[in-house]
């Protein structure tokens, strides 16, 4: 049967079987199957195709070296997504973050926060719970998926805007501004309402 | 935390919106992995996606994974051709190196008596983060991260015992770009090997330490390099 016929796993279990340059060939198969949908997604998750470049690179280097441990317990493709999750998310973060503390975080309203002894005079818990339920309620769904992407995962507003397709003219930007506020507006409030205690100043 | 101890938006978003115990993992979210559920499971997790904006955002991701381009998009072409061979790589160098290592192999076939043709030495497995490392692990590698211009060489430290190290370099779609056996602490990249390697694209190379009798005494982990030149890139 010819290589390009072969399901993933075989794939796989063929360049287990076979290993020197009959094992490569098998898995030329899988990456030329994968590698421009690796490509896009990593485009599409960043906004900036040099860095895309790196991540791609990066994510089919860890295939190649973690291949060993893939146990065959779900499809090939599930488990490379989780690579390339992995290293876009994870790897990319730490760059990402650095960029957008400098060009990205400027006009954003910033909240109210509680103050130092705000974790002492409310439980920690009931707080992240009251945060949760405000995310959940005072936001709109896409709102909290552009904050969740963008604070959470470190994804850049440019490469949410392309992420989710959204065609107004700031892209997450506005919808980061927008959610932030609202967050500010009714949670920032609570808080600062329920640490005004020991000296009456609300933080 | 803030210098004056406060939490940042930013910090209690992160502390209050990781996955929590009811959160599928998120490769589960695939729509390959959806289509794949039982009715009664579908609707519990689209029930759990309503009210978990996390898990929402992770289905987005995982959506675009499966995603079909449905326009060449020249920044996912600018990657792919950085995967493959890279943009500055003129095809006819390609075709004139696989012609010269195609006429090298029928020389060699030639000259081997029938019966005693082997394939060339195996590629050596990766280590595996799972798979206990036989012996010395070796250090002091180089080169390794980003590197102005392209090697001359692969270099490492002496192993205690070793008559000879294997060495492979590969490009990061797996293909073995070169494969060597040398007595020293150092292997001298061909000019047809060095002339391939491409700015920009991560290479990895690993070394494997040999005794006499051809037992493996230790393994260097994947080292990866790649060629920054300082002038940054040009897009093409």
């Amino acid at each position: 049967m010819e290589l390009d016929q072969l399901t993933d796993e075989q794939l796989i279990e063929r360049a287990r079987a076979a290993n020197g340059p009959s094992g490569e060939s098998c898995l030329q198969v899988l990456y030329r199957r994968y590698h421009e949908r690796v490509a896009a997604w990593c485009v599409r998750i960043s906004g900036d195709r040099r860095e895309a470049a790196d991540l791609a690179q990066e994510v089919f280097l860890r295939v190649h070296e973690k291949l060993d441990g893939f146990r065959m317990e779900s499809r090939f493709s599930t488990w490379l997504y989780r690579v390339a999750r992995n290293v876009c998310i994870n790897q990319g973060m730490a760059r990402r973050r650095r960029r957008m503390a400098s060009l990205e975080e400027e006009n954003m309203p910033e909240p109210r926060h509680p103050g130092p002894d705000a974790e002492t005079e409310v439980a920690r818990d009931e707080i992240l719970a009251r945060f949760r339920r405000a995310m959940q309620t005072d936001l709109d769904p896409l709102e909290a998926k552009v904050l969740y992407l963008h604070h959470v995962h470190g994804l850049t507003l440019a490469g949410i805007t392309r992420l989710l397709g959204l065609e107004n003219k700031s892209g997450a930007k506005a919808v980061v501004v927008s959610g932030r506020r609202k967050l500010q507006r009714k949670f920032g409030r609570w808080l600062a309402h329920q640490t005004a205690g020991a000296d009456g100043s609300i933080p | 935390m803030n210098d004056d101890g406060r939490r940042s938006l930013e910090e209690w978003l992160r502390s209050a919106w990781g996955p929590h115990a009811g959160c599928p993992p998120p490769e589960g979210l695939l729509p390959a992995e959806l289509g794949a559920l039982d009715p009664a499971e579908r609707r519990r997790l689209e029930a759990h996606l309503r009210d978990c904006p996390a898990c929402a955002a992770e289905r987005d991701l995982a959506r675009a994974f499966e995603r079909e381009l449905a326009i060449p998009d020249a920044d996912v072409q600018h990657v792919v051709r950085r995967l493959r061979r890279g943009p500055a790589r003129p095809r006819r160098r390609i075709l004139g190196l696989a012609l010269a290592a195609a006429a090298v192999l029928a020389v060699a076939a030639l000259a081997l008596p029938w019966g005693r043709w082997s394939v060339p030495p195996p590629v050596p497995a990766a280590p595996s983060a799972e798979l206990p490392v036989r012996g010395a692990v070796i250090g002091t590698l180089e080169p390794e991260g980003a590197i102005p211009s392209r090697p001359d060489r692969l270099a490492w430290e002496t192993v205690t015992g070793a008559a000879a190290y294997e060495v492979t370099l590969k490009r990061p779609d797996g293909e073995v770009l070169w494969n060597d056996r040398v007595g020293g602490t150092e292997a001298v990249l061909p000019p047809g090997v060095k002339g391939t390697i491409e700015d920009f694209v991560v290479y990895s190379w690993t070394v494997i330490a040999m005794n006499d009798n051809g037992r493996t005494l230790g393994r260097s982990r994947w080292i990866r390099f790649q060629v920054r030149p300082v002038d940054d890139e040009v897009t093409p």
